[in-house]
Order: C-alpha cells, then sequence, then structure tokens
C-alpha cells in the first residue's frame, strides 16, 4: 500500500514575501492617496504681487514771492515740527512792521490825551454845576435875610401908621403925613409879598440846580470815558492800525518756512527748468508756490500692494495676512494686514511695470500693522499673499 | 507675450507657495499617478520587452520631473539650464538603463535645488526619492517572473506519465507554467516547466523524487538566481 505522500507547507518567509509582493504596493498606494489626502489640507497657493511702501511727503513750499536769504538746514536732516528750515528776506515788512507800530503806539497816546481831557471836561462841568448850586443857595439866604429885615421894617411901619394914624385923627400931625406912612405900610407889604414870591423862586431855583448837579453827578458815574462816543474815531484808528499790524506779522511769519511735521529733508533738487535741475540757495528769488525741498517721515506705516488683473480672485479681501519682502539687500520681511481694498481696477504705477510703454493693470491694497522700521518710504517690496 | 514678460521678470504670477504642504502634496500625488501609470503598464504590456527596471523608472521619473518643476518654477533661465546639463550629460554618457538615466536626472535635479537655494526642497526631493526606492526594492515592484526556477527533463517514448509527474509537480508547487514540450518520431521528446515552488528549500527532494518515476531522465531544474532578469 502505497503511502501518500505528505503535504508540503510553504514557509512563513515565502508566504509574508508573497504576501508583501502582492498587497504591498496597493498597500503603499492607498498611504500616498491618504497621506494626500491630509496634506493637502494644508496645501496654500500664493500670490506674488509687487508693492511699494507709502511715504508721507509733505512740500515745503514759499509762500510769497521773494529772495532767500538763508537755509539753515541740509538734505537728509532729520527736522521736527516747526522748525525754521528756509529764512526769506524780510528787510521790507520789518520796517513796515516797526512803522506800523510807531504809529499806533502813537495813536494810543492821543487816545490817552484825549481821555484825559475829556474827564477834564467834565470835572470843569461839575465844578459849573456846583457854583451855580451856591449862587443858588446864597441867593435863597440873601432873600431870607432880605425878607426878614422887609419883616421887621414892616412891624415898625406899621406902628408908626398906626400911630401916625392916631396922631393925624388928633389932628396932631397932618393927615397927608399919616397918609404917607399908610402907604409905606402898604409898600412895604407889597414889597415883603414880592420878597417871599421871589424867595419862593429863589428855592425852585434851588431844587433845580442841586437837581441838575445831581443828574450830572449820576451822568458821570455811568458815563465810561474809555468808550465815550468822543474817542470813538481814535480807536478805530488804533483798531485798524492794530489789524494792519496783524497782517504784517503774518506776512513777516510767511517768509520764515518750517517743517510741517517731524521727518527728514529730501529733494533738494526738486525743480526741473527745461531738462536741467535748479538747486535753491541764499540769494535765490522764488515766487509764491515754489516747492524748496520736501519733508519726509521716515516712519512707514502703510504700504500699497499692487495686484496683477490676472491673479486677482475673491479669495484676497481686507484682513488678508500679507508677507512683505524687501528686493534691495539688505534682505528684509515683515508681515502686514490688508485694511483696505481699492473698488476697481487701476493702471499700475510707471515703477512696477518693466515695459513702461505698456500700461499694467490691477487692484490696489493697502497694507497696514507693519513695524514702522521695517522698510524706507518708496521701498519696492514683492509681497505674498498666502490662501 | 504676457506670459514670457512676466515669466523673465519673475513676478506677478500666482504659484504653488514653496511650502511643506505643497511639494509634499505634488510629490505624492507623482507617485500616485506614476504608480497608477506603471500598473496599467504592467497589466497591458506584450511581447517580450518587459523590463522590471523600465517599470519602476515610470514611477521614479514621474517624481524626478515634478521635483524638477517646483525647482525650475517659472524662471525660463533655470529651465534653460537644465536642458544644457542634459544634453551634456546624454551626449558623454550612453546610457541604456532607464533607471540609470533616472537617477542621473534625479542628481542633476537635486543639485539644481541646491544651486538655486531651494533646500528645503532638495532635502524633501531626497528623502522622498529614497523612501520610493526603498518601497519598489523591497517589494519587487514591476517582477513578472515570480517563478523559482525552470525544470526540464526528458521522457521516454510510451510512457503515459504525464499525471504522474504533474501530481508531484502540484505537491512541491504553487504554480506550474509550461514553457516548452518537444517530441521526436519515436514518441520521446522533452518538456520544460517554468515552477513556483512552496519550498525552494526542497528542489532536490523534488528532483529525486522525479527522477524515481521511471521513464523520466535528464532532470534537471535551474533556479532563477543564476539567472539574469532583464
Amino acid at each position: 500500500m502505497s503511502q501518500t505522500p505528505a503535504k508540503i507547507r510553504t514557509p512563513l518567509t515565502r508566504v509574508i514575501r508573497e504576501l508583501v509582493r502582492r498587497f504591498a504596493p496597493l498597500l503603499f498606494w492607498a498611504g500616498a492617496g491618504v497621506l494626500l489626502l491630509i496634506v493637502s489640507q494644508f496645501r496654500s497657493l500664493e500670490v506674488n504681487a509687487a508693492a511699494i511702501v507709502q511715504t508721507r511727503r509733505v512740500a515745503v513750499t514759499s509762500m510769497i514771492e521773494g529772495v532767500i536769504r538763508e537755509i539753515t538746514v541740509d538734505e537728509h536732516e532729520r527736522v521736527k515740527a516747526g522748525q525754521a528750515l528756509v529764512y526769506m528776506d524780510d528787510t521790507m515788512v520789518q520796517a513796515q512792521i516797526k512803522a506800523a507800530e510807531a504809529g499806533i503806539a502813537q495813536l494810543k497816546s492821543e487816545l490817552d490825551a484825549a481821555r484825559l481831557e475829556l474827564q477834564r471836561d467834565n470835572r470843569t462841568d461839575l465844578r459849573r454845576f456846583m457854583s451855580d448850586e451856591e449862587d443858588a443857595e446864597l441867593d435863597v439866604l440873601d432873600r431870607i435875610t432880605d425878607l426878614e429885615a422887609d419883616k421887621a421894617s414892616l412891624a415898625a411901619l406899621d406902628r408908626l401908621a398906626s400911630d401916625y394914624a392916631r396922631l393925624a385923627a388928633r389932628n396932631v400931625i397932618a393927615t397927608q403925613t399919616a397918609e404917607m406912612a399908610a402907604i409905606e405900610r402898604d409898600a412895604m407889604k407889597k414889597k415883603i409879598e414880592e420878597g417871599a414870591k421871589a424867595l419862593e423862586y429863589a428855592r425852585e431855583r434851588l431844587v433845580e440846580v442841586k437837581k441838575r448837579r445831581l443828574d450830572f453827578e449820576t451822568h458821570l458815574a455811568s458815563v465810561d470815558i474809555d468808550n465815550s462816543p468822543l474817542l470813538s474815531p481814535l480807536r478805530d484808528e488804533i483798531r485798524v492800525g492794530e489789524a494792519e499790524l496783524a497782517e504784517l506779522r503774518t506776512e513777516a511769519e510767511h517768509h520764515v518756512l518750517r517743517a510741517p511735521m517731524d521727518g527728514q529733508i529730501v529733494s533738494f533738487d526738486y525743480k526741473y527748468i527745461a531738462g536741467q535741475t535748479v538747486n535753491y540757495a541764499a540769494g535765490q528769488t522764488v515766487i509764491e508756490g515754489d516747492i524748496l525741498m520736501e519733508v519726509v517721515d521716515p516712519k512707514v506705516t502703510l504700504i500699497n500692494v499692487w495686484i496683477p488683473e490676472s491673479i486677482l480672485d475673491d479669495g484676497i479681501t481686507t484682513g488678508t495676512e500679507v508677507t512683505l519682502t524687501s528686493r534691495r539687500p539688505p534682505k528684509r520681511s515683515a508681515q502686514g494686514t490688508i485694511i483696505e481694498l481699492a473698488p476697481r481696477i487701476q493702471e499700475f504705477p510707471l515703477r512696477l511695470t518693466p515695459y513702461p510703454q505698456k500700461g499694467q493693470y490691477g487692484q490696489k491694497a493697502i497694507v497696514g500693522g507693519v513695524p514702522s522700521d521695517a522698510f524706507l518710504p518708496g521701498e519696492l517690496l514683492d509681497a505674498h499673499f498666502s490662501k | 507675450m504676457n506670459i514670457l514678460e512676466q515669466m523673465v521678470s519673475g513676478g506677478g504670477i500666482a504659484s504653488n507657495a514653496t511650502t511643506l504642504a505643497n511639494e509634499l502634496s505634488a510629490l505624492l500625488l507623482a507617485f500616485i499617478l506614476g504608480q497608477v501609470v506603471a500598473w496599467v503598464y504592467v497589466y497591458t504590456h506584450q511581447g517580450l520587452s518587459y523590463s522590471r527596471a523600465f517599470v519602476q523608472s515610470i514611477i521614479l521619473l514621474t517624481i524626478i520631473i515634478c521635483l524638477a518643476m517646483m525647482v525650475i518654477g517659472s524662471q525660463i533661465v533655470i529651465a534653460f539650464g537644465l536642458i544644457g546639463a542634459l544634453s551634456v550629460i546624454r551626449f558623454r554618457n550612453i546610457l541604456k538603463d532607464t533607471r540609470d538615466t533616472a537617477f542621473i536626472f534625479f542628481s542633476l535635479i537635486i543639485g539644481m535645488a541646491s544651486g538655486t537655494g531651494a533646500f528645503q526642497l532638495a532635502f524633501l526631493g531626497v528623502f522622498f526619492f529614497t523612501c520610493v526606492l526603498l518601497y519598489l526594492h523591497w517589494t519587487q515592484f514591476g517582477s513578472r517572473n515570480t517563478s523559482d526556477g525552470f525544470l526540464r527533463f526528458n521522457i521516454a517514448a510510451g510512457e503515459m506519465i504525464q499525471e504522474k509527474i504533474m501530481k508531484l509537480l502540484r505537491r512541491h508547487c504553487r504554480r506550474t507554467q509550461l514553457v516548452s514540450q518537444r517530441f521526436q518520431e519515436d514518441g520521446s521528446g522533452e518538456i520544460a516547466f517554468r515552477l513556483a515552488m512552496r519550498d525552494p528549500n526542497r528542489s532536490d527532494a523534488m528532483i529525486e523524487e522525479m527522477q524515481d518515476i521511471s521513464g523520466l531522465s535528464n532532470v534537471t531544474f535551474v533556479l532563477h538566481e543564476d539567472q539574469s532578469e532583464v
């Protein structure tokens, strides 16, 4: 009886090797696919654009026509806001200022003299009122005295007339004498009556004069001599003079050109005439509006990024982060954020186009949040957006 | 013209950022797609010119070209430099093996990556390429010939021992493939099989058992280690 040969088993290593050969490529391939799905979540698309650092430049402009007397700064010098940069020749305006000041001083002295004279006049008028009052009082007293004297005389005449009348009745004296005494007595009565009336009138006059004095005193107390209408012409003249002086001082101030902000002086060779640069220096004549120099703020705060039209899409919005890199050495890099997007496509600045005769169009974005000392004003940069 | 200007000026074009994620995803995709192409090639290849090195080169070249594109980017100057370097190497060295070509090309690309400052890309490329190479080597990817050896024997005329032979072969082998059989006029013949043995260490035992079968002679078994595979 033949024995059934033993089954030959495949060694485990061979089995494993065979399995690996069969399935390992598929497993590796699937693993690579899974890894790709995971890694692709972290992919980013980079948009390359160009950027120009914004410069805050303020021109120092001549406000008058004149001759430069002195330029106190050099190019690239740091200046502070308000610092005097250029002095123009102000000889004439200073002379005008002095003349104006002298004129105003004279007018003021005339005003003081007029004020004093007015005060003096008022005091004179018051004395006159007081004098009238005194006269009136004296008049009253005189009349009272006279009246008393007349009354005493009347009493005497009345007694005399009575006595003469008695004597006349007795035919001691002539009747005419008694009648004369009576007539004198009556005349005295009449005189006293008239005197009383006159006294009354004098008293009324006294009251009136007193009232007039009091009124005048009241008027004086209320009168402001400084604002007296009599002094108005002089005051008006002084005001006009002061206004003219202020104008002259302003004009004198225009002869000094000051730095509008803290910064750095640039662009001395600013004016181009027939293709040649003109250097401003002392002794040179300038006209109103001539730009003598510029002050640049060395601190960079904003950067203009120009994104070409061909690569624009909705992925770039305000808040998108930007990486900015300098083109020129030393290589500097900084991060920023878009704070504003221009609403429309516009033409790029000529500096950014490799071929100036052919314009390039795109969208402008303003980037902020960049450290102020990362780049230089006006510098060209490369901008990278990751999205 | 606009594209050419942009390529020369080197700016204003949206491109993949040189981040690790971008580079790794590109290489992975190249590997995945190259693998698919290689599978299709293996499955559809007909004829005698099949080469495992060629199949592996398909995968390697997709990765190498991907790396080259990332190194060149949009810079036309580097592209022209690569063309020049390749031309010099091609005319100075005749490369018969496509795998050798792939390695030469890869060396060029790594040199260019280092020279252009793409250090991250150079490191990642070498690492990735090495991993893929080890994978291809370890899995013997592209290898079609899975047999262990080549069995040849002579059968005498009139002997009906085919069943016995097949039974023996099925016991010792996982797969058998008839390669050739030649019969003389007298009925004797020579038969050749390609075998994938269950246990290659038992090939001697198999030969002894075959020699014990009457009617068989000149039994020879040649292992594939002794042959060179193209």
